[in-house]
């Protein structure tokens, strides 16, 4: 299985934050759904990388993405819990973990199903984190609700999007 | 010792996770817009620049509804100087009323204008960059309207960019009323539409019409009396039965800011040093 090169990553990583910060993040379908993009970077990340990298890369990418917000602490604090996560979630979708050592996640690499569930559920935690941390200042149930539902959705499309679109061009 | 060692080698993911969460809270709950916490947020160099730039190219996407608009008003102000010049005129022949006119107007001065680079809506706690800092003698503290009425207050200064708390933030309460009556409520935003904000604590018996317009009151040293900040939509009850909660649609559209005014109370610093007193 191919990997991808580091500068790849930095590319990535760079692309995807400043996409964040000057389109998506003022998109809020319905000033609810808000497609979190920059998830993709963290989700690609090898998966025989330790999960100590994969939180320091998601920490210092999520500060950035507070930087540029004014929020310091909201999307580092949800981005380190999902990269968190990454690990029992990727064991989650994998059948035989023992083949996938140098790969990356992908559509090609999972299949369809498994990487569905993947980006959902990684979609699905950092909504979850991002809105319910927002919500310390402003509590508001219903619209906790329905900004973590319809934002898991939106991201997932716009991820499944992002892998189409960069697949083709290799 | 070598085995706790070991057991921390084990379970070093935790251990990482829990640094960084720790950390990522200490800054979320460190961080209040009042204090000077440049670093962290868009009026730092790095990201103001970048907005600018940003800012450069999506500005020229409303050009002509703003130009259409300040036309409009031009227009409008024009009839409006006209009419009080010639107001102004009767008054001065009919008292000695201009010595008093002046020092009343004075005491809050057009600071500037400024532009905003970035301006978020769609969040919890709503921020605005604005494109002047402390090197033009923005302070804290100075009011920020547009030609359509209140939009904030500035929180934090940086060299060349501002941060301003918008309505759109909880965190600030603006004491406004009813345009042509005295009693006096405080507008906070719930934080469900960039639209409406809500005006608490209107006693219970002011009388009040779907349209009625709310201004700012004058009691902060912020804004002076009068300033547009919104039309009432409808009125709730409150919990607390002897007020009334009324939802304000606001005048200003954050979707398309455009330029905005800095504004200066000259006495600010006398007024705030008697409440400390």
């Amino acid at each position: 299985m191919k990997r991808l090169s580091i500068a790849y990553y930095i590319l990535l990583a760079v692309v995807l934050i400043l996409l964040q910060v000057t389109i998506l993040s003022n998109i809020a379908l319905w000033g609810v759904a808000t497609p979190f993009l920059f998830l993709y970077f963290i989700m690609k990340l090898p998966v025989s990388m330790s999960p100590n990298k994969v939180m320091t890369l998601a920490f210092i990418v999520g500060l950035t993405i507070d930087m540029f917000f004014s929020t310091p602490g909201v999307y580092a604090l949800s981005s380190v819990i999902t990269a968190f996560m990454r690990r029992p979630y990727i064991t989650l979708v994998l059948q035989h973990e023992d083949d996938y050592g140098n790969m990356y996640p992908s559509v090609k690499s999972l299949g369809l199903a498994p990487f569905t569930v993947y980006a959902l559920i990684t979609s699905f935690t950092f909504s979850l984190a991002v809105f319910v941390i927002q919500s310390f200042s402003l509590y508001n149930p219903l619209s906790l609700v329905l900004k973590v539902i319809t934002s898991t959705i939106f991201t997932y499309m716009i991820i499944m999007s992002a892998e189409y679109i960069l697949k083709e061009k290799r | 010792m070598r085995r706790l060692i070991e057991f921390i080698i084990a379970h070093s993911s935790i251990f990482v996770f829990v640094i960084y969460v720790t950390i990522s809270i200490i800054l979320l709950l460190r961080f209040n817009p009042y204090q000077e916490s440049i670093f962290f947020n868009s009026a730092n160099s790095i990201a103001g620049k970048y907005y600018s730039v940003i800012n450069n190219i999506s500005g020229y996407v409303g050009l002509r509804e703003i130009n259409n608009e300040l036309q409009q008003n031009n227009t409008e102000l024009e009839l409006q100087v006209a009419q009080l010049k010639a107001e102004l005129q009767q008054l001065k022949s009919e008292n000695n009323i201009e010595e008093f006119l002046q020092g009343e107007l004075s005491k809050t001065r057009l600071f500037g204008v400024a532009r905003p680079v970035n301006v978020t809506t769609v969040n919890a706690n709503n921020y605005i960059t604005l494109d002047k800092g402390s090197t033009h003698g923005v302070k804290e503290g100075m009011g920020v309207i547009n030609r359509s009425g209140v939009v904030g207050i500035i929180s934090t200064v940086s060299d060349n960019y501002s941060l301003v708390i918008s309505i759109l933030n909880p965190k600030l309460r603006l004491s406004c009323k009813l345009k042509g009556s005295d009693y006096f409520g405080s507008l906070t935003w719930e934080g469900d539409s960039p639209e409406y904000a809500k005006l608490e604590e209107l006693p219970r018996h002011v009388n009040f019409n779907k349209g009625d317009t709310i201004v700012t009151s004058g009691y902060s040293s912020v804004f002076p009396e009068g300033i547009m900040i919104g039309v009432v939509e409808e009125a709730s009850r409150q919990k607390n039965d002897n007020f009334n909660a009324l939802k304000v649609k606001l005048s200003t559209d954050y979707f398309r800011l455009g330029d905005v005014c800095i504004i200066e109370n000259i006495d600010r610093e006398e007024q705030n040093s008697l409440m400390v007193k």
